[in-house]
Parts: C-alpha cells; sequence; structure tokens
C-alpha cells in the first residue's frame, strides 16, 4: 500500500522508491529479456553473429584490391556493388561490423567505468575530493566533444586504440555526474549509516551498498554510450581521423563514398551509411528497452 | 533590477574564471603531453625540415620549448592573454585572425540551421504531444528515433546525392559561385541559395533534440491543474496548447538551446567539411588534417568560450523567466 502510494507520488526527489527493489528487479529483468527477446536485442544478436561469422559469409577478401572491376553498380556476384578499387562492398560492410561493434563496445565500457569509478568516489568520499573531480568534469565538458576529440586523434598516432581511448576520454563525464548524484542520495540512506555505525569499512559499504545499486545506470549508460561510441567512430573514420584507412570500417568506407557521390554513385555511401542507422538504431531501441525495464519510475530518464 | 536576479548573475559569472583556467590548463596539457614536437608545432613541418640543428636550438631557445612546464604553460597564458594565439602555418597568419574571419560564416549556418532546427522541432513536438498516443504520434518518434540514429554526415551525403546530383537544384559546395554576381541583390540571392542544402541538414540534424523536448515537457504540461482550469473555463484546445501547455515549455526550450552549443559546434564540423563552408568547423577539420597543432589549440579555446557564453546566456534566460532558479 505505501509502495503504491510512493508510486503515485510524482515528487522527483523520491528516486529511492525503486531501489529497494532494485536488485530483485534486476535478475527479473534479465529473465524477461530472455523470455521475451526485444527488437533491439535480436537485431544485435544477429549483428554479432555476422561479425564473428564474417569470413564464412564472405566471399570476397574485404582489403585486397581487384582492379579489374572498380565501381560496379550491386549485383548477383556483388549485392552491394564494388568501390573504386573493386573491391566488395558486401565483404567490407560485413568486416566493418567487428571494427565498428569493437571500437563502439570497448570504447563505452571505458567511458562507463572510468566514469562510474570517478562519480562513485566523488559522491561517496564527497569534501574537498568531490569539488576537484567535479571541476574536473566541468572543464572537460567545456570544450565542443567533436572539438577535443579532433584535437585527440590529430595529436596521437593513430590506431584502432588510440580511438578507442580517446572516444573514451571524453565521454566519462555525463555517468561520473550521474553516478555521483546517485552515491551521494544513496549514501544518506538509513541503512548506509547504520553500516557506518557498525563500523564497516569504506571499501565494504561502496562494493556492497552503494555499487550493487547503481548496476542499472551502468547497464543502461554502456548500452547507450555503445550507440553513441559507435557515431563517434564512423564520424572521426569519415573525416579521415579514425581507423586507419585500410581497414574496413563503415566510416572509411563514407569517407571513400564522399569522393563518389558527386559523380552520382550511391552504393558506396548508401549501403555502408544503412548499417551505421540499423545498428544504433538497434542498439538505442534496446537501451530504451532496459530504461523502461530496469529504472520504470525514475523521472528524467538517464540521459548521456 | 531586481536584487536576487544581480545576486544570480554575480554568483553565476563568478564560476566562470575558474572554469577558464581549467581549459587552458586542459589544452595546454594535452598539448604537452602529446608526441608532437611543438618546434614541428610553432613552425610547421615544412619549415622546420628546411632549418639547420643551429638554427632550431635557436628557435627553441627563443620560443622558451627547453624550460620547465610550468614555465612554458605561464609564458603560453601571457601571450594567450595578450591576444597572441601563434600563428597557423598552414593559412600563413596568426591564429586569432584566421579564427575571427571564419567566425562570421560558421554563425550564419548555425544560426540559420538552428532556428529552423527549433521550428520544425517544435512544430512535429507540439503536433504529436496533443495526438499522444494516436497513429501520427507513433510515425514522428519512430522517424524520430531513425534520425537519431542516423549521423548527420550520411544526412548531408544523401541531401546532395538527391538535390545536387540527381535533381541539380541546389549547388553542392562553398558559400558563393565561382563566378559570384556584383550586385548586392545578386549576391545575396547567391548565398542563400548556397545557404539552403547545408542549413537544411543541420536542421534535420538537430531536430531530434528539440523534438522529443517539447514534446514530453508538453505531455507533462498537459497534466497540470492548471490546463484543467483552462479547459473548465471553456477554452478550445487550441487555445489552451498554444497560450497554456506551449507557454510553460518553452522555459526549458530556451535553456535546452543555450546547452546546445557544444552541439552545434560539433554539427559545423561535419556539414561545414563536406559542404565546403568556409567557416570554424571547415577551419578545424582542415587543421586536424594537415596538423596544424597551434590552429587546433585556438580553436578549442575559442570554442569552449562559446560554449561557457551559451550556457551562461541559457542559465540567465533561465532565471530571468524563472524567479525560482535564482535561490537555488
Amino acid at each position: 500500500m505505501i509502495r503504491e502510494t510512493m508510486a503515485r507520488d510524482k515528487d522527483k526527489t523520491m528516486t529511492y522508491k525503486v531501489n529497494p527493489i532494485l536488485t530483485n528487479h534486476f535478475v527479473l529483468t534479465l529473465r524477461s529479456i530472455s523470455k521475451f527477446l526485444s527488437p533491439g536485442l535480436l537485431a544485435i544478436i544477429i549483428l554479432l553473429i555476422l561479425a564473428l561469422s564474417a569470413p564464412y559469409l564472405t566471399p570476397y577478401d574485404p582489403i585486397g584490391a581487384n582492379l579489374s572491376e572498380p565501381m560496379h553498380p550491386p549485383s548477383w556476384d556483388h549485392p552491394f556493388g564494388t568501390d573504386h578499387l573493386g573491391r566488395d562492398l558486401y565483404s567490407r560492410v560485413l568486416y566493418g561490423t567487428r571494427v565498428s561493434l569493437l571500437v563502439g563496445m570497448s570504447a563505452s565500457v571505458m567511458a562507463v567505468g572510468m566514469g562510474g569509478l570517478i562519480g562513485l568516489f566523488s559522491g561517496y568520499f564527497g569534501g574537498r575530493m568531490d569539488s576537484i573531480l567535479m571541476r574536473l568534469v566541468d572543464t572537460i565538458y567545456s570544450p565542443p566533444e567533436t572539438i577535443l576529440l579532433m584535437v585527440l586523434v590529430t595529436m596521437f598516432t593513430r590506431s584502432v586504440w588510440t580511438i578507442i581511448l580517446a572516444i573514451g576520454l571524453t565521454h566519462w563525464m555525463s555517468t561520473a555526474r550521474l553516478v555521483r548524484s546517485e552515491a551521494l542520495s544513496i549514501r544518506q540512506r538509513p541503512y548506509v549509516e547504520s553500516a557506518i555505525c557498525l563500523g564497516a569499512k569504506d571499501g565494504y559499504i561502496l562494493l556492497r551498498h552503494i555499487a550493487p545499486n547503481l548496476l542499472y545506470i551502468a547497464v543502461i549508460s554502456v548500452t547507450l554510450m555503445t550507440a553513441h561510441a559507435i557515431l563517434t567512430e564512423s564520424f572521426l573514420s569519415f573525416l579521415g581521423l579514425g581507423i586507419p584507412p585500410h581497414l574496413p570500417s563503415w566510416g572509411n568506407m563514407l569517407n571513400e563514398g564522399q569522393r563518389d557521390i558527386m559523380r552520382g554513385i550511391w552504393w558506396t555511401t548508401l549501403f555502408p551509411g544503412l548499417m551505421i542507422v540499423i545498428t544504433v538504431l538497434s542498439i538505442n531501441l534496446l537501451g530504451e528497452d532496459l530504461k523502461r525495464r530496469l529504472a520504470p519510475n525514475r523521472e528524467g530518464g538517464i540521459a548521456l | 533590477m531586481d536584487r536576487s536576479l544581480v545576486r544570480y548573475a554575480t554568483k553565476r559569472i563568478m564560476q566562470i574564471p575558474p572554469l577558464l583556467l581549467g581549459i587552458s590548463i586542459l589544452t595546454f596539457l594535452i598539448f604537452y603531453l602529446s608526441p608532437v614536437n611543438p618546434t614541428v608545432a610553432y613552425l610547421g613541418l615544412v619549415t622546420v625540415q628546411k632549418m639547420s640543428p643551429e638554427d632550431l636550438d635557436r628557435v627553441e631557445e627563443q620560443l622558451g620549448l627547453n624550460q620547465p612546464a610550468h614555465v612554458r604553460y605561464i609564458g603560453w597564458l601571457e601571450r594567450i592573454a595578450h591576444g597572441d594565439w601563434g600563428y597557423s602555418h598552414i593559412k600563413k597568419r596568426p591564429v586569432l585572425d584566421v579564427i575571427m574571419e571564419r567566425f562570421p560564416a560558421t554563425l550564419l549556418l548555425t544560426i540559420t540551421g538552428y532556428s529552423l532546427s527549433a521550428l520544425l522541432g517544435m512544430m512535429l513536438g507540439v503536433i504529436s504531444s496533443v495526438r499522444a498516443g494516436s497513429r501520427i504520434d507513433s510515425i514522428l518518434n519512430g522517424l524520430n528515433y531513425i534520425i537519431y540514429s542516423t549521423p548527420t554526415f550520411l544526412l548531408a551525403l544523401l541531401a546532395m546525392l538527391v538535390f545536387s546530383v540527381w535533381l541539380g537544384w541546389l549547388p553542392s559546395s562553398r558559400m558563393l559561385s565561382v563566378n559570384a554576381p556584383t550586385s548586392s541583390w545578386l549576391l545575396m540571392q547567391d548565398r542563400i541559395h548556397h545557404l539552403i542544402l547545408p542549413a537544411s541538414v543541420l536542421a534535420v540534424g538537430h531536430m531530434a533534440v528539440f523534438y522529443t523536448y517539447i514534446r514530453s515537457s508538453i505531455i507533462e504540461a498537459m497534466q497540470e491543474d492548471y490546463i484543467i482550469t483552462a479547459r473548465a473555463k471553456g477554452l478550445n484546445e487550441v487555445e489552451v496548447v498554444l497560450g497554456h501547455a506551449i507557454r510553460n515549455s518553452l522555459l526549458p526550450f530556451i535553456t535546452q538551446m543555450g546547452l546546445s552549443v557544444p552541439l552545434l559546434i560539433g554539427g559545423s564540423v561535419v556539414v561545414e567539411s563536406i559542404f565546403a563552408w568556409p567557416g570554424i568547423g571547415k577551419l578545424t577539420y582542415d587543421a586536424a588534417l594537415r596538423a596544424d597543432y597551434m590552429l587546433l589549440m585556438g580553436i578549442t579555446l575559442f570554442s569552449s568560450l562559446l560554449v561557457i557564453l551559451g550556457n551562461l546566456l541559457a542559465d540567465m534566460a533561465c532565471a530571468l523567466t524563472d524567479p525560482r532558479v535564482r535561490y537555488d
């Protein structure tokens, strides 16, 4: 009854109404996901299978040039056509799935992990460390993300790992802010206070009481951030500042497609572009789905 | 003027100097920690390759590059404060001059794109929030989702393909035609003609943010008591929505506009580099591709200033319209 009353209450400060059942809720959610595959999840599983089995699904070499048939429009032999070096676009697009998913997921795990840790410490310990860390967040937030990224990738040697690192280092701040404010509010709950009174150490409280209550934020943030990181990677590669150009990444293909488009050649742009949209869309759908299930009562939601 | 507003403004403006200091340290640190050779950064690779080792030593001495980091930082900060932002070796001119020269073009493009975007997002947001749950709402939501998941550069490329290459209606690059007309009236026409495509791409690319914002805030507002009152006193639905619901949604909308400055700058990099629009975004792209580090540092500082200004304006607009904010 009390819970129902509270659920009806629209006061924004009462976020704790979700938390008592959260751990339980998380298990429930995992179970219901396995029962009802959401369309987003299904699409991602298909993409993962495509990425892993790319060598078995593609008859052509994604990297080697075949100058005898450049710029072929889509046909039965080459379902997505070929590019200016005669490389089969279908093979390249499939291999591109690997690069995009690898970069997207690693960068996102890195960003959320870093942001989560910083936010956790900042919110739990408070005081001077908190204010220093939050000023750091404000500072890194000030230059536009795009500019900061372009500066980072220009100044450091370019490789897949540089891109992952650059995206990770420029995207942790939103998670840090979110986790910090949540940690701050959990810290003041009676059960944490009683744990402190009983002499529990900081590490124990963080691991046992605070981190588990914030797990849902991490799950949702990693998902949404992956979509964002894939977009960011493709953008950098498109500008010619991302993944080294010989590797088949969707952004790199679009970079080459940009030259062809003025000649009316559409397939070098359309197919890699469509793959980006499909991937990002399905990850975003999964993220929204997770949001609905893991934090149904949360107002304002978890934005990036 | 209201005293609380003045107090709020003072408090808010006082937060800026430490932030500026932080940004300058951040910019310097990235530059300092990167494997880039500072002499190359100051003079450009081509110049450095032509110089003898003795000359290089002398230049390093002059630029103070052999001094410890904090001395270099303070020296750099002093030069920045005096308006000496370094020398762009790809443009062969001082960095600040180049940025200032390019800024109006970006301003024209982003303000046009932004206004279009806000207008479009607001219109669609109102339509779908008034008919929340209907078929048109779900179509608009789906469309919004797809646009949100589409990179702006893909939109730009497709728009270019359709409108410049296939239909041939609009020019695909630059701000003016090569043989630009001389009379001012025709010049303006030519400029608008070049502006349509990049501005629309920017507008559609950013629409999703505005749309989501206005839709959710109107839906929230429609559940408030004053809407029931408005209906009870006999206003029709149009008056209720336009006179009461939207009015209260405008506040977060204004804030949102101020806070989107970083997104807009990001968007201008994409759109300007694709459509060869001679603004800050294209400049950043050129600087990054041709490794003009001084120019990149200058752009980082300059764009951070814009973001801070945008945030300040958003907060002030918010405080001006909603007195509650001033007492936080």
